[in-house]
């Protein structure tokens, strides 16, 4: 299963590898098949071992010395290289890389965790300080600051916020981007660069005011390929004194317009967490009729499904609230939020959640049974790191012998509106019917609000053994099937917010205003930072020169 | 002299093995905090998250073995170090694997001492 690097003989390849070993010491390269099986893709959607992305090496240098030790030698024998900070990266690539036969750089070893400020509320980090890691130590400190995790606690803010994942508390902190205050990166020629006030020598502010004077780079580094980050500084939330939540719901199809307005009301005055919608209606799925009425091509009919709820006494949508401060001021935010809503919708019904002091107990954690059945989740909106979502996956009781491995799927960005979200529902739907795959698309789907300025709207499907879709011409039909849905998204104007490397050109593909002028101004900055392109080539679908041809 | 040569014998050996207690000992506090850092979160005890009944990984083997072995690997006598192995860098089912970097090999024996010591209790 040996791979080398693109273009290279496997003469050149070994004086590579002995570099390597001189750089970051022999114990630290990783060549043999044995080594390179946990640098393969868990969930990896390519169908054939043959394309699989595979690495041909990994190298884990322990500092920045070492980093630009590792850099020149890639320059020399021009062998790409794809930095990882944890590797956790389950759905979106795993530690593999963009292109077969690169080195993977991993950053694991630098797990130094060099400030957390409970004063000013920010932290700054090596790549390999995970989520649960930076947890562990503000616990044993007792600092009263907070994360916002994703829900796999092994990944780490850096490799996180670099694809820019998302997170479950506050708008500002689940935007892991936005949330980025200061970096500093291995550039291809070895240079070191710290971006805003890290720029400036003696400066305390680096974490403090993220841009500095000038352009601020930070953001190129995320879903691109500039440089190798080794330090990037995060904000954190402080450790609210309260928690509550609510849940709202309303009655007609119709009233999602107004619902959806009321919530962007309040999520954009800072008022409100994660708002997590749904709809009550699905519990009737199981009825074959309701079932017919929606999954109808065309998309549902608001007249019928209504119809329906009525019959049914449920109301047609619903929107779990949360609130971090006080006892009082969450109150008095909850209180706020019905106003807002019930002068919007008529019949809109509210139910309060629970008030909890913060921090949660264990117990509390682990409570489900509320005042009414929540599809909340605790430990991710109380910032506690876990791996507790790999519940979702695996055996089940029922089905003892079979599991769910991974998935595979996409996040499409839509407008926070109710228009957009019957219009996805439709295109989704259809399309999916098309391409005969069950994509589990109806009437009810909605989107997702963790960008707090957007929704995303998601085709998933979960892959796994005894389950027919682990072959790989299962997986394949998936994957096709993706690609061609966002092909179809992007003819609505819906791009995807990130992709694993099998996906990453069809995704850009649909980025192609003015004839692709961002992704040529891209492919500029590449060429004059990286004129080897030996970082990451072909990431956030931005390839270097020699690639394109 | 030949008592003296005998005391030194014995001196050194109750020497030797002192050390190596020591050894072990730190080997499986070792084993027993990399487990914490990197496996727990899966197969450690108590509830799930959301309502679940066990951790994910707990709750697998729970499943998988119908109940007849016991789900935390550390109460489990038939976990050894060629298990170990190969599901941390294979992956298993829905576990994924770990790399070198991650846990290493040493690690991973460290662990599996750690499983012997508890199991012996
Ligand atoms: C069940 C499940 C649930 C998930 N839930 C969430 C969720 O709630 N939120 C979410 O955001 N994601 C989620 N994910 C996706 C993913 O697991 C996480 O985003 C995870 O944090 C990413 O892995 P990581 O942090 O180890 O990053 P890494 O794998 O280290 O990095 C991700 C990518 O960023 C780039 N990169 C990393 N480090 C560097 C560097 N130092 N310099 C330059 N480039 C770099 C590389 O291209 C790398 O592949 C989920 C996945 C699964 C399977
Ligand atoms: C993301 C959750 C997760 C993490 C983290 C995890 N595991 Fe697992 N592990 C599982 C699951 C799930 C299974 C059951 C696989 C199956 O269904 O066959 C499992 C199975 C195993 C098994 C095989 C048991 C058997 O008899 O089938 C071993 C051994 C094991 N894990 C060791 C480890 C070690 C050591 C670590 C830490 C380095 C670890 N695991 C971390 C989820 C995890």
């Amino acid at each position: 299963m040996a791979v080398l690097p693109p273009n290279t003989s496997e003469a050149d390849f070994n004086n590579a590898l002995q570099a390597f070993a001189a750089a970051v010491g022999d114990e630290w390269v990783f060549s043999s098949d044995e080594d390179l099986k946990p640098f393969r893709d868990h969930y990896s959607p390519v169908p054939l071992e043959e394309d699989e992305l595979l690495a041909s090496a990994a190298v884990a240098p322990a500092n920045v010395e070492e980093v630009q030790a590792v850099v020149k030698v890639a320059n020399q024998y021009l062998i790409p290289l794809y930095p990882i900070s944890t590797g956790k990266n389950f759905a979106y690539g795993g530690p593999a890389p963009n292109v077969r036969g690169s080195v993977v750089l991993d950053l694991k070893r630098m797990d130094r965790i060099i400030e957390v400020n409970e004063e000013r509320n920010f932290a700054l980090v090596e790549p390999g300080v995970s989520y649960m890691d930076l947890y562990t130590y503000i616990q044993e400190r007792g600092l009263k600051v907070w994360l916002d995790c994703p829900d796999p606690g092994w990944g780490s803010p850096v490799g996180n916020t670099l694809d820019r994942g998302i997170g479950y508390t506050l708008g500002f902190y689940r935007d892991h981007n936005a949330a980025q205050y200061g970096l500093e990166a291995v550039l291809a020629n070895g240079d070191v660069i710290r971006t805003g006030m890290g720029a400036l020598p003696g400066s305390d502010t680096w974490q403090e005011y993220k841009y500095g004077f000038g352009p601020d780079p930070a953001g190129m580094f995320s879903q691109g390929n500039y440089g190798i980050v080794t330090k990037m500084g995060i904000r954190l939330m402080p450790q609210p004194a309260h928690y509550r939540n609510g849940l709202v719901t309303v009655p007609l199809r119709e009233d999602l317009g107004p619902l959806v307005n009321s919530i962007n009301y309040l999520n954009d005055l800072n008022m409100i967490g994660d708002p997590w919608y749904g709809s009550p209606l699905r519990a009737l799925l199981d009825n074959a009729d309701f079932r017919a009425a929606a999954t109808r091509r065309g998309g549902g009919i608001a007249e019928e499904l209504n119809r329906f709820a009525r019959e049914a006494n449920l109301h047609s949508w619903q929107v779990e609230l949360q609130f971090y401060g006080s006892e009082r001021t969450t109150e008095a935010n909850w209180e706020y939020a019905q106003e807002v809503i019930s002068d919007r919708i008529p019949g809109a019904r509210f139910t309060a959640g629970e008030s909890l002091a913060i921090p949660l107990t264990p117990e509390q954690l682990h409570e489900t049974t509320g005042p009414y059945s929540s599809n909340m989740r605790r430990n991710i909106t109380q910032g506690v790191p876990g791996l507790g979502i790999w519940k979702n996956l695996g055996r089940t009781q029922s089905l003892p012998d079979t599991w769910a491995q991974g998935h595979l799927g996409l996040f499409a960005v839509l407008p926070r509106s109710a228009e957009s979200i019957f219009e996805a529902q439709q295109v989704f739907a259809d399309t999916m019917a098309d391409l005969n795959l069950d994509g589990g698309i109806n009437a009810l789907s909605l989107g997702v609000n963790w960008y707090q300025y957007a929704f995303l709207f998601s085709a998933g499907f979960s892959t796994g053994g005894g389950n027919a879709d682990n072959s790989p011409a299962g997986k394949k039909k998936i994957a096709d099937g993706l690609k061609a849905l966002l092909v179809v998204a992007g003819e609505h104007g819906w791009g995807e917010y990130r992709a694993a490397p099998y996906f990453q050109d069809a995704v850009s593909e649909q980025y192609s205003f003015n004839d692709y002028s961002l992704r040529r101004f891209n492919e500029t900055i590449k060429d004059a930072v990286d004129p080897n392109g030996i970082l990451a080539p072909g990431r956030g679908g931005i390839w270097p020169g020699k690639s394109r041809g | 002299m030949r008592i003296g040569r005998i005391t030194s014998i014995l001196f050194l050996s109750v020497w030797f093995n002192q050390m190596a207690w020591g050894q072990d000992d730190n080997r499986i506090a070792h084993g027993k905090r990399v487990f914490e850092r990197y496996c727990t979160l899966c197969h450690g005890e108590g509830l799930g998250a959301d309502g679940a009944p066990m951790l994910p990984g707990t709750h697998a083997i729970y499943i998988k073995y119908r109940g007849e072995v016991p789900p935390l690997l550390q109460h489990r006598s038939d976990v050894n170090i060629e298990l170990v192995k190969t599901v941390v860098r294979n992956g298993l089912a829905s576990m994924p694997p770990f790399r070198q970097t991650e846990v290493t090999d040493s690690d991973l024996e460290a662990i599996v001492a750690w499983f012997d010591s508890v199991a012996d209790e």
